[in-house]
Parts: C-alpha cells; structure tokens; sequence
C-alpha cells in the first residue's frame, strides 16, 4: 500500500466567518489518501464535499480547527509554496465551463503548461496528448471555439486543461456529471490508465454509486461537514439502510440484490456490480 | 386526432450559420408529443438534445423546418409569451438562471411578472417551494446553495409558473441519489396532474420511467419506442451504444447464460420473474 499523500484532520470551516451569512461547511471531516488510490468522496447535497476538495490542493486552507497535509506539507505553514503544491495537484470543478479561461480549445489546454514556461514545442504535444486522452480528437478540436461546445464536450476541455500539466494528484468534482453513458465509461478509463500507468492518485466527488462501485478503492461519506462513514466500497455501499440514513442511495445493482433476498431468493455475498449480481443470481440458481 | 402540445416537423438547427465553422446540431427532427406525455430525450453528448429542447420554447428558432406549440409557430415573434409561458425549461447549469436575492424571490419572479395578484402569487410560491423541498431555505441566497438544493429551486421557479410542459435538460444530472428521487417523485405527481414532462436525461433508469423514450445520434432521431420496446432492442442499443437500465442489464446477462426469462424492464419484474424461475426449479 502506498504512502498516505493526502490527509485531514479535524477539518472546520465557516464561509463567511464574521459576517450575517456564514455557512458552516465543514465541522469535524477526516481523509486518507494513499498513493496510487482512487478514493471516492460522496455525500448528499450540502455535506461539504466541494468545500473539502478545494483544501487537498490548497485552494482553502485552515483558518479554524483542523489540518490539512498534501505531499507531506502542511497547508497552513506560511512556509509551504501552495502555488507549487497546485502545480502537482489539480482540481477540476463541478461547473466546467467555468474553468474554461480561452477562446479557443487550444489555448485553453496550453493555458496551464504555458504558465510553466514550457518550450512551444512540449506546449503542443502536452495539449494534443490531454485532447487525445479525453477521448477529443485534437486536429478537429484544437480550433473550436469553447463557446460552441456542448456541455459533454466542455467538461472534456476542462479535465484535458488540467491534465496538461501532469499533475501527480486529480481531484475531479463530479467530473462525469452530465456526460453520456459511453463518455463516463471513457473517463473511468482514463481515470484508471492515470492511476495503472502513472500511478496518479485520484480523488473523486461523485453522487453516482454505481460509479463509486465501478471505480473506488476508498469511500469517504460526508454528512453536515463531518465524516460519517469510510471504508471500501464493498463495505459502504452494501448498506442501504445506513446509506440512506446518511442521505445516499445504494447502487441499484445493490438494491436488485437486496429486493432478491428478501423475496426469499437464495443470494450468497453482496454483490455490488452488475456482472457480479448475474454470477450470484446464477449461483443462487444452480444451489 | 390526438392533441399534440408540441409538434415539429422537418427541424434543422445550425450553430454559426454563415459564419467559417457552422455546426449543424439537427438534421431534420420529426417529432409529436401529445399532451399529458412523459417524454424521455436520450442520445450522446453533442446529439442535439439542448438544442432540440430550446428549440420547443422558441429559445432557438429553426434554421430549416417548423416548431409549433399549441399550434402556435415558434417563428412568430408574437406567440412567445405564449409559448415561453406553456413551455418551462429547466437547465443544466441553474446559477445561469438566478436574478433574486432570496430563493422566496427566485420563485416569485416568473409568476410576479405574469401580474397576479398576491394572495394568489403567495399561494403559488408556497406550493413550488414545498414540493421542491425548500421551504426552510426561502430566505436563503441562491448562490449560497448547494448544487442539489440550486437543482430543485431552478425547478421551483419554473413550476410557480405553472407552465403545461415542463422541460428538464439534465436537470436531476447535479442531484443527489435522494435527492434525485425526490425530484423524479415529484416528477410522477405532476404527470398524474397531467402536465406534459420532456426530460433530457442520460440515466437509463430515468428513462425507464417515461411513457416514450426518443433517442437521437448525430442531429437525427435514431431509434424511438415505449421503454419496454426501446430496451428490448438489445441490436439497437449496441449499435447506438446506449446503456440500459441496472434490471434490464441484468436479465440481459442471465439470458446469455441461458435462464429464459420474460421481458423485463423494472426492478420488480425481475425479482417476481427470478423468484418464480427458482419456484420453478424447487418444484422438480
């Protein structure tokens, strides 16, 4: 198992601390990130999950309670250079076309690799191999205008920009919202060649369980800022009533298992994907 | 003749017409949807769906072909309030459609521009806030909301509007699973009302739940039917590399394995279908 590259103490933060409008995001949330793992951080709406995400690449950083370590660095250390810090870990947001700086698809990929001075020519081959690994074909997308993409694409253009610069840790919020059945199993993909081939480490807010299923080796269940619940996804997400206690649903792979047992169908384990519930169902079948 | 809310024929639709890189999002749409329809849009990213929905508010106007709503021509500048009034659209990203201060005004917006008068516009604001779940947030400011919470108050603020056809373009895509549930059982009530519901959707689940489902592929309608027949079309799902839902997905497995089952579409159907297979076998 890898070294822990990411962790959160303790977390507190208040928006708008002092004022009429401050909103308590985060009271008390806990993360372990090692190298190499794809953890998935989940929660109902408004349990702080953006919120934290913006601490692991120093974004935010603590002004109340807690403390945050990315790559070995404290985050509140006035030593600690955060600028360098982002350049190793990028974010991609939840409203991509937000993060989209540049007329035109190009430039916005370059944006990023040339604020690091690279030479021309490695700015080039950088945003051609991002487009190319988010599924765009380069010599088609290079000169579009951000502003013609669909919302599919632009989320593409957003993850590619961030890619770019290489970064050691991904954080994505919900980066497959919104994208069609084929281009989220094109991202879970990518995602997973990050991780197999350069060993990047992932960090994944998303509110699809069968995603989480697919894809995590960690869940961390956020509710009202706090840290509820952690685990493998074997473990969490095969506990529906919990589940919704905490404001989640299970994946319905885990649901059809569930209605199956108690309609008195013989169901061994629990299954959590699709193919293993076909097996168990065969199994169940068979004996 | 069945009465159709929304009828168009022959729609193309070109982004940057005239300009160096045109786009054409929609080829030629044919497209009628009764009243009281539940509707499901499905297809890839970049298939035309955003644009085929803003194209039945007369958000866009047809480059080619017609729209008409109610029997009104989206082209005619003069039927807009009417059509914008019987069609509400609720959008993807809904920061890009908040103007109030407070969701309360959020809500009150649509419906105070009508010119209604205010006992009637507070019993209207009320009833959008408590079937969306905000009640307790009216005073908040919508930026200050999270994605799930922004997602049922842009739905609230098309509903105090009353509109006959609701459009959702991937409007549930931000939710939260109860949350998403929260808003697709609200959906149900409202087609029990009767309201017309289009839904931009790329959960098949959701799909599932519509009376029709509608997919397009590069501008076109490519495939069309009851969801039962839509998914039944296993050939046609691959060709258009869709996905289906978790039940379907399953039983589709099962069969390859040789267990004969019937049509399967819900959860439900499943589980009695597989319960009275292993009867079955217990029986022999």
């Amino acid at each position: 198992m890898g070294e822990v590259i990411l962790s959160v103490r303790n977390l507190h933060h208040t928006y708008l601390q002092g004022t009429p409008l401050a909103r308590e995001a985060l009271r008390g949330a806990h993360l372990t990130v090692r190298r190499g793992e794809i953890a998935a951080l989940v929660g109902e709406s408004g349990a702080g999950k953006s919120t934290l995400l913006r601490f692991l690449n120093g974004l935010l950083t603590p002004t109340e309670r807690g403390c945050v370590t990315i790559l070995g660095q404290d985050t509140a250390d006035p030593r600690t250079d955060l600028s360098a810090l982002r350049r190793r870990v990028g974010l991609v947001f939840q409203e991509a076309h937000q993060q989209l700086l540049e007329r035109f698809v190009g430039d916005d990929v370059a944006y990023g690799p040339r604020q690091l001075g690279l030479a021309r020519e490695e700015v080039r081959s950088r945003v051609y191999e991002a487009l190319r690994a988010v599924g765009l074909d380069p010599d088609l997308f290079v000169d579009r205008h951000t502003f013609s993409l669909s919302g599919g694409e632009m989320r593409r253009v957003a993850l590619a920009g961030v890619l770019a610069m290489r970064p050691e840790v991904l954080l994505l919020d919900e980066a497959t919202t919104g994208l069609d059945p084929q281009g989220r199993q094109e991202v879970h993909r990518l995602l997973r060649a990050l991780r197999e081939e350069q060993g990047v480490t992932i960090v994944l807010v998303s509110n699809d369980m069968e995603e989480v299923a697919a894809l995590a080796d960690t869940v961390t269940v956020l509710k009202e800022g706090q840290t509820v619940l952690e685990g493998a996804p074997s473990q969490v997400l095969t506990q529906p009533e919990r589940l919704r206690a905490l404001g989640l649903a299970e994946p319905p792979t885990v649901r059809l298992a569930w209605a199956l047992k108690k309609a008195g169908f013989p169901l061994a384990g629990e299954p959590m994907r699709s193919e293993e519930l076909v097996e168990a169902i065969w199994q169940g079948m068979k004996g | 003749m069945a009465d159709f809310l929304i009828r168009v024929e022959g729609l193309r639709y070109v982004y940057g017409a005239g300009s160096e890189a045109p786009v054409e999002a929609l080829k030629g749409v044919d497209l009628a949807v009764p009243r009281g329809e539940w509707l499901a849009l499905i297809g890839h990213n970049g298939s035309g769906k955003s644009t085929l929905a803003k194209c039945l508010n007369a958000l866009l106007l047809p480059t080619a072909g017609e729209v008409w709503v109610k029997g009104l021509n989206t082209r005619e500048r003069a039927h807009w309030l009417t059509i914008r009034q019987t069609v509400g659209i609720v959008f993807q990203n809904p920061d890009n459609q908040f103007v109030a201060s407070t969701v309360e005004e959020e809500v009150a917006f649509g419906p105070e521009n009508l010119g209604l008068p205010p006992a009637v516009l507070r019993e209207r604001v009320d009833e959008a806030l408590e079937i969306s779940g905000l009640t307790a947030l009216r005073q908040a400011n919508p930026h200050s909301l999270s994605a799930g919470q922004k997602g049922r108050l842009a739905i609230a603020s098309i509903l105090a509007m009353r509109p006959e056809c609701l459009i959702l373009d991937e409007a549930t895509a931000f939710l939260d699973p109860l949350a998403r549930e929260a808003v697709l059982e609200l959906l149900g009530r409202l087609h029990q009302q009767g309201m017309t519901l289009i839904m931009v959707t790329h959960h098949m689940g959701e799909a599932a739940l519509a009376d029709r489902i509608v997919a397009l592929a590069e501008g076109r309608i490519a495939l069309e039917g009851d969801p039962r027949a839509f998914f039944a079309d296993e050939a046609a799902l691959r060709r258009l590399n869709l996905s289906a839902p978790a039940a379907v997905a399953v039983a589709a497995g099962l069969r390859e394995r040789g267990v004969a089952l019937p049509p399967i579409l819900t959860e439900r159907e499943l589980v009695e279908a597989l319960v009275n297979v292993k009867e079955r076998l217990w029986a022999r």
